[in-house]
C-alpha cells in the first residue's frame, strides 16, 4: 500500500508494466510525453487490440486461433479489391468481409468442436488455406485501394479521440461486459475451465466453442478493416505479425492458455503493452529481428511471471 | 534374495513405522505401522478413503511419506521412486490398472525392464516369457494384442503378470478383485497361494470381508488414516472385524430414515444401454433415498449418466406420470433431474472459478433476462448454498480450487439446492471427504428427500449405502440382482448379490467377459493395427503417381524423380523430428524458423571452397539445432510451460535471430557445399538415401529398441510410465533435442537447394512437417504412429507438390492444399477413432 505502483503491480501486473514501459520510453524520447503521441499509440493499438480481443475469447475456451493472421490478410485483400478506392463500394466490401469471416470462423469452430481436431492444428491449417487463397486470388500482386471515406475510421478522430481507438475500446468494453455478465460469457469460462463438467450442467459446449471461433474471426476481421483503413492499400504480408502478437498480447495480459482464467480488459493492456514495446524498439532503433526475439522471450517470461504471482497470492 | 529370506523367517519382508502423509486438504495417514512376513498374506482392510491406497502407494514409491520409517528385510530404506521400490523387490498391482493402452500385452508386461541388450529388446524372448507367465496365471491372453482392446479383467491379469516379472519379495495387490467375477477370483486366489508358498510376502487390499477371510493370514484394519489394529485371521470373528472396520459407524450417525415414502416420482421401465446395463426398472418415491450398490462397474453408475444423455439407451422414463423427453444434460436438467458425478474434479467443479460462479452455471438459462445474469439473485443463491451446507470459506468468491475436499463437495451439492428439482442422482457423494463433512452431506441429502424430492445414491461404500438408503438395489453384470430395504440390508447380502452367487449369474458373467474378446481378436492383426494406415496411404500414393504419370510424360523421368527425392529429403527429415515430439503428445512450432536460421548462418560459413568450411557449416547447423532443442526442452520440461506456447516463444526468438543474421535473402554458398550435399550416385541423391536410412533406423528402434518403448509409453500414458520407473522428462528432452537437430539438418539440405541464405526459407516447414506426420497416421494426442507412416506422409506431400508443378498449377496453391490435406487427415483420424470407442 505504501508504494501504489507495487500494489498495482501485484494485482494488475500488466497495467503496471504498461505505465512503466511508457515511462521508460518517455525517458529515452521525451517527445512521447505529448498528448498527441499518447493518442497515436491508442490509434495504432486498435488493430492489434481488436484481433487480440477475439483471441482472448478463444483462449478462454482453452483453444487458440492462429488463423487470425490469414483473416486479417484476406480482409485487407478483399476490402481493397472490392472498394477500388470508391466510397459507394464500401458497404458491399464490408459485407463481403463479414460474410467471409463468418464462414471461416464457423469452419474453425466446427473443425475443433465437431471433428475434434486440436485447435492449433485446425487453425494453423486454416491460416495456410487463407493465405493461399489471398495469394491465388491476387496472383501474388494485389491491386485496389481503400475508399477515402472508409479511411477515416482509422485516420480520423471523434471529438479529438482517434476513431479507431473508439471502435476498439467500444468493442472491447462491450465484449468484456458480455463475458462477465451474460450467460454466453459464463459458458465460455465454464467450457474453458472444465468442458466435461460444463456439459453435465447443460452447457451446449460445442455451440459455445463454435461461437467463440466465429467471434474471434469477426473481431480479427474488424482489426483487418481498421488496419486496411490505416494504410489504405492491399498488402499480402499485412496479417502475418498478428498471429504472434495477438497471442502475446493476450498471454501478457494474464489470460491462461489452459482456459477459463483471464479477462478481455487485461488484453486491452496487453495490446497497449505490445504496441508500446514496438514503438520503443523503433525509437531505440532495434531491428525487426530483435523485436521478434523480444516478443518470444516475453511470451515465455509472462507465463512464468503469472505463475509466480499466482503462487504468491495463494499463500 | 528369496532364499535368504526363507532362512530367516523372523525378519519381516517389509515393516513400516509411524507413517504420516498429508495432502493439501486431507490428512491421509497418521502414525501407521504395519509389517508383513515372507510367505504371508496380510490383508489390509478398510472403508473407501481409510488410507489403504495411500499407504500402498508409499510402499511402492509412488508417493513419499511426510514422516515415518520403512524397513525392507530389516534394513531401513528410503524409497525415492517406483524404480527404487522395484529394486528393493516391491511390486504393486494398481487398482486402476497402470497399463499403456497403445502397447501390446507382452510389451506392457515387460515395460521398463525388457529382456535384451543395452539398446535393443529381445522381442521373441519377451513374448515367450510373457506367454509363460500368463499361462502360469491360467489366463492365456494373446500377448500381441494391444492393451486398449482388452477387457477390464484381462487388464488386471496383465497387470499382475507385470508385477510378477520382478520376482518380487513383496507383492501388493490393491483391490485386485474389484473387476473380477467369482470364478476369476478363485483363480486369482490360487495364484496368490502359489506365490505365498514360494515365500512371497503378499499385501492384499480389500474391503470385502469374505475374500479376506478366504485368503488372509493376518488382517490389519485401517480407519480414517489410522491403523486400528492387526489380528490373526483365526483369532477373529467376522463380527468383531466388522466392529473394527465400522467403529466409525458409532460416531457416524446416519439421519433418520423416511417414515413412509410418498407417491412415485420417477419411474424407469425396461431401460437398456448397450453392454453397460439392460432391462433396468425401478421407481423412486417422494421422500425416499434409493441406494444403488454393487461392485464398481456393474452398471449402477451408468444408469444416471445415460439418463443425462451421456449414453444412448432404450426404455421408458416417467416423472410424476409424465413421459420424459431426455437425451442431453440440458434436457434432463430442464425436466427436473439432477446428476452429481462422483468425479468431483473431472466432472463437478470449475476449479479456477469462485464459489458463486460454480454454483450458478446450471441455473443460468432460467435466471437470465435477455441473456444477462441478475447479479443479486446470483449472490443470494451462492450465499444460501454456503449457509445451508455450512461451507467453510472466507468469501463467496473464493476459488473452489483452494477449498478442502469436503468443502468442495459441499459446493458441488449446494449448487443444486437453490432450485427445487424433482429427482437427484448422487454418485459417491462422500468420496474423499472428511467425517464432519460426511455427516453434513448425509443430513442434507436426507433433508432434500424429506422436502419431497426423490433421491438416488450410487455408492461403493457399503456402510454408507446401508446407513443412508431406505431401499437398496444391488447391480450385477448390468442388471438389478437384488432389492432390499435399508433396515434389513447387510454387507454380506449386498456383496453376495453383487458377485452373483447363483448359477445364472456365473453364466452371465462368463458370457459378458468373453463377449468383447472374440470380435476384437478376429479383427485386428498386430501388423494391420500398426501399418493399416500406412498401407492405405501407399495405395493412395500409387494412385497419385499413376494419375500424374498419365497426365505428364516428364513425371516418371529420372531427372524429375531425382528432383522429387531431393525435394522430399528435407521435409521428411523435419517431419521425423516433429513425429517424435507429436508421439509424446506435444508439438514443435519452431521447426520452420530453425531451418531458416540454419540457412541464414550457413550462408556466411560455407562461402569459400574447402573441406574445413564444409565441416564448419555442419558444426554450426548442429550447434543451432542443439541450442534450439535445449531451449524448447528447458521451457517445456523444466519450466513446464505448455508445449504450444513454449515452442511459439522459441519460434519467435529463432525467427528473430534468423532476421538478425540475415535480414533479407542473400549470400552465395560455395559450389563445393552444393555439390557435396546434392551428391548423386546413379541419379539417386545421397542425402535422400541418408534420410531414408535414418527412417529405417527410427522404425527399427521404435519396434525393437528400448527407446521406442519409452517413447510409446510416455506418449500414451505418462503416469503408467512413471509407475514403472521411466523418466518421462528425459524422453521429452531427448525428443525436443532430436526434433531441432533434424530441422537443422533439413536446413543444411535446403541451403544447398537454394544456394544462399534466406530468413524465410523454412517458414512453410512448420505446418508441412505437421502435415506429413498426421497424413502418416500419427495421433496428435500422442502414443500412436509409425516412422514409416511419417516418411510416406512426407513423400505424399512432395509428390503432390511436384505433380502440381508439372501441371503448371500456381505454386500459391501449395498453401491451400497443404492446409486442406492436414485438416482432412486429422479429421479422418479423429472420426475413425471415435467410431472405434
Amino acid at each position: 500500500m505504501k508504494f501504489p505502483i507495487l500494489s498495482l503491480g501485484r494485482r494488475y501486473p500488466i497495467w503496471a508494466a504498461v505505465l512503466l514501459l511508457y515511462a521508460v520510453t518517455a525517458l529515452v524520447s521525451p517527445a512521447m510525453l505529448s498528448p498527441g503521441q499518447i493518442l497515436n499509440i491508442v490509434r495504432v493499438t486498435a488493430f492489434l487490440g481488436m484481433v487480440a480481443t477475439g483471441q482472448t475469447i478463444v483462449l478462454l475456451t482453452g483453444g487458440i486461433d492462429l488463423s487470425v493472421a490469414g483473416i486479417v490478410t484476406l480482409t485487407n485483400i478483399l476490402s481493397t479489391g472490392m472498394m477500388l478506392g470508391a466510397n459507394e463500394n464500401i458497404a458491399v466490401a464490408v459485407l463481403a468481409c463479414v460474410a467471409a469471416a463468418t464462414v471461416v470462423g464457423l469452419a474453425n469452430g466446427v473443425l475443433v468442436a465437431y471433428f475434434r481436431i486440436a485447435p492449433i492444428i485446425a487453425t494453423l491449417a486454416m491460416n495456410s488455406i487463407l493465405f493461399g487463397v489471398a495469394l491465388v486470388s491476387t496472383g501474388g500482386a494485389p491491386h485496389g485501394a481503400a475508399a477515402p471515406a472508409f479511411n477515416t475510421i482509422a485516420q480520423g478522430d471523434i471529438l479529438g479521440f482517434p476513431a479507431s481507438g473508439v471502435c476498439w475500446l467500444g468493442v472491447s468494453v462491450a465484449v468484456a461486459i458480455v463475458m462477465k455478465n451474460t450467460i454466453f460469457g459464463r459458458w465460455i469460462y465454464a467450457v474453458g475451465a472444465n468442458a466435461r463438467a460444463a456439459a453435465l450442467m447443460g452447457v451446449p459446449v460445442r455451440i459455445v466453442v463454435v461461437a467463440a471461433y466465429a467471434l474471434s474471426a469477426l473481431l480479427a476481421m474488424c482489426g483487418g478493416l481498421l488496419v486496411t483503413a490505416y494504410i489504405g492499400n492491399p498488402s499480402l504480408g499485412i496479417g502475418n505479425p498478428f498471429m504472434m502478437t495477438s497471442v502475446v498480447a493476450v498471454v501478457v495480459g494474464g489470460t491462461a492458455l489452459s482456459g477459463g482464467v483471464g479477462s478481455v480488459v487485461t488484453t486491452i493492456a496487453g495490446a497497449l503493452f505490445i504496441t508500446e514495446l514496438n514503438s520503443f524498439t523503433n525509437i531505440a532503433q532495434v531491428s525487426t529481428g530483435a523485436q521478434f526475439v523480444i516478443q518470444g522471450v516475453l511470451i515465455a517470461a509472462s507465463v512464468v511471471v503469472y505463475r509466480l504471482l499466482g503462487r504468491q497470492s495463494r499463500t | 534374495m528369496k532364499n535368504d529370506v526363507a532362512v530367516h523367517p523372523s525378519v519381516d519382508a517389509l515393516a513400516l513405522q509411524g507413517i504420516d502423509k498429508s495432502f493439501p486438504s486431507v490428512k491421509a495417514l497418521q502414525g501407521v505401522s504395519f509389517s508383513c512376513h515372507p510367505g504371508e498374506v496380510h490383508a489390509l482392510l478398510g472403508e473407501n478413503g481409510a488410507g489403504k491406497s495411500t499407504l500402498m502407494r508409499i510402499i511402492a514409491g509412488v508417493w513419499q511419506p511426510d514422516a515415518g520409517q520403512i524397513f525392507v528385510r530389516g534394513k531401513l530404506e528410503y524409497i525415492a521412486g517406483p524404480r527404487q521400490a522395484h529394486d528393493l523387490g516391491i511390486a504393486m498391482v494398481h487398482q486402476d490398472t497402470r497399463l499403456v493402452p497403445d502397447l501390446d500385452v507382452a510389451r506392457n508386461i515387460w515395460l521398463g525392464r525388457e529382456p535384451g541388450h543395452a539398446g535393443l529388446i529381445d522381442v521373441a524372448r519377451m513374448q515367450q516369457d510373457a506367454r509363460a507367465l500368463l499361462d502360469q496365471l491360467g489366463f492365456p491372453v494373446n500377448v500381441e494384442r494391444f492393451v486398449r482392446d482388452l477387457s477390464v479383467a484381462e487388464r488386471q491379469v496383465v497387470e499382475i503378470a507385470r508385477a510378477l516379472t520382478a520376482k518380487p519379495a513383496v507383492l501388493i495387490l490393491d483391490e485386485p478383485t474389484s473387476a473380477l467375477d467369482a470364478a476369476e477370483i478363485e483363480r486369482l486366489f490360487a495364484i496368490v497361494r502359489h506365490l505365498k508358498a514360494q515365500g512371497t510376502a503378499i499385501i492384499f487390499i480389500s474391503h470385502r470381508l469374505p475374500e479376506v477371510f478366504a485368503i488372509a493370514d493376518r488382517i490389519t484394519v485401517l480407519k480414517d488414516g489410522e491403523a486400528v489394529g492387526t489380528v490373526d485371521r483365526d483369532a477373529v470373528s467376522h463380527d468383531s472385524l466388522v466392529a473394527m472396520m465400522v467403529g466409525r459407524a458409532v460416531s457416524l450417525t446416519y439421519p433418520q430414515r423416511a417414515a413412509a415414502p410418498g407417491k412415485v416420482r420417477l419411474s424407469v421401465r425396461n431401460m437398456s444401454c448397450g453392454r453397460k446395463f439392460s432391462d433396468i426398472s425401478f421407481d423412486v418415491r417422494a421422500g425416499e433415498i434409493l441406494g444403488f450398490g454393487g461392485i464398481q462397474g456393474n452398471g449402477q453408475a451408468d444408469v444416471p449418466r445415460a439418463l443425462f444423455g451421456l449414453d444412448k439407451w432404450a426404455g421408458e422414463v416417467t416423472l410424476d406420470d409424465k413421459v420424459l423427453a431426455l437425451g442431453t444434460p440440458a434436457k434432463a436438467i430442464a425436466c427436473g433431474l439432477v446428476y452429481v458425478s462422483g468425479d468431483r474434479h473431472g466432472e463437478g467443479l470449475f476449479l479456477p472459478h469462485g464459489i458463486r460462479e460454480n454454483i450458478s452455471v446450471p441455473h443460468l438459462p432460467r435466471w437470465a433476462r435477455f441473456g444477462f445474469i441478475p447479479a443479486t439473485a446470483e449472490r443470494q443463491a451462492a450465499d444460501r448454498a454456503i449457509e445451508r451446507f455450512s461451507v467453510k470459506t472466507p468469501h463467496r468468491d473464493q476459488r473452489v480450487g483452494n477449498l478442502s475436499g469436503g468443502n468442495q463437495q459441499k459446493v458441488v451439492l449446494g449448487r443444486w439446492t437453490s432450485e427445487h428439482p424433482s429427482v437427484y442422482f448422487f454418485e459417491e457423494p462422500t468420496r474423499g471427504v472428511d467425517i464432519a463433512s460426511k455427516l453434513e452431506i448425509y443430513r442434507q441429502i436426507r433433508t432434500l428427500a424429506s422436502e419431497g424430492a426423490g433421491v438416488v445414491v450410487v455408492s461403493s461404500d457399503l456402510m454408507e449405502l446401508i446407513g443412508l438408503s431406505d431401499r437398496i438395489l444391488v447391480f450385477s453384470q448390468g442388471r438389478i440382482a437384488d432389492e432390499l430395504s435399508g433396515k434389513d440390508a447387510t454387507e454380506e447380502r449386498i456383496v453376495g448379490s453383487a458377485v452373483g452367487a447363483g448359477n445364472d449369474g456365473e453364466e452371465l458373467a462368463v458370457a459378458a467377459i468373453q463377449q468383447p474378446i472374440a470380435p476384437a481378436q478376429a479383427l485386428r492383426s498386430p501388423f494391420l493395427a500398426r501399418y493399416g494406415s500406412s498401407l492405405l496411404l501407399t495405395a493412395l500414393l500409387i494412385v497419385l503417381v499413376a494419375s500424374t504419370a498419365a497426365t505428364s510424360d516428364f513425371f516418371l523421368t529420372a531427372p524429375n524423380l531425382s528432383n522429387v527425392a531431393m525435394q522430399v529429403a528435407p521435409l521428411a527429415l523435419a517431419a521425423l523430428g516433429q513425429f517424435l515430439v507429436i508421439l509424446l503428445g506435444g508439438i514443435d512450432l519452431s521447426v520452420g524458423p530453425t531451418i531458416s536460421l540454419v540457412t541464414a548462418a550457413i550462408s556466411y560459413v560455407a562461402v569459400s571452397e574447402g573441406g574445413l568450411q564444409l565441416a564448419a557449416a555442419v558444426a554450426v547447423a548442429l550447434a543451432i539445432g542443439l541450442a534450439v532443442g535445449a531451449l524448447n526442452a528447458l521451457l517445456v520440461v523444466r519450466l513446464r510451460i505448455p508445449d504450444l506456447i513454449a515452442t511459439l516463444s522459441t519460434y519467435s526468438v529463432v525467427f528473430g535471430l534468423a532476421l538478425i543474421v540475415r535480414p533479407s535473402p542473400g549470400g552465395l554458398v560455395s559450389d563445393l557445399y552444393v555439390d557435396v550435399v546434392s551428391y548423386e550416385v546413379w541419379g539417386i541423391p545421397m542425402a535422400t538415401v541418408v534420410v531414408v536410412l535414418l527412417f529405417a533406423l527410427a522404425e527399427f528402434l521404435l519396434l525393437r529398441g528400448r527407446v521406442g518403448q519409452r517413447l510409446y509409453a510416455a506418449g500414451s500414458s505418462p503416469e503408467s510410465s512413471y509407475v514403472v520407473g521411466i523418466s518421462t522428462w528425459r524422453v521429452q528432452t531427448a525428443a525436443y533435442l532430436f526434433c531441432s537437430l533434424c530441422a537443422a539438418m533439413a536446413g543444411l539440405i535446403i541451403t544447398a537447394r537454394i544456394g544462399s541464405g534466406d530468413p524465410q526459407a523454412g517458414s512453410a516447414f512448420t505446418l508441412a512437417s505437421v502435415t506429413a506426420v498426421v497424413v502418416g497416421g500419427a495421433s496428435v494426442f500422442g502414443g500412436r504412429g509409425t516412422a514409416v507412416g511419417t516418411l510416406l506422409g512426407a513423400i505424399a506431400v512432395g509428390i503432390m507438390q511436384n505433380a502440381l508443378n508439372l501441371m503448371h498449377v500456381s505454386a500459391y496453391y501449395q498453401y491451400i492444399w497443404t492446409g486442406l490435406l492436414t485438416l482432412v487427415a486429422v479429421a479422418a483420424y479423429s472420426l475413425n477413432n471415435s467410431t472405434h470407442e
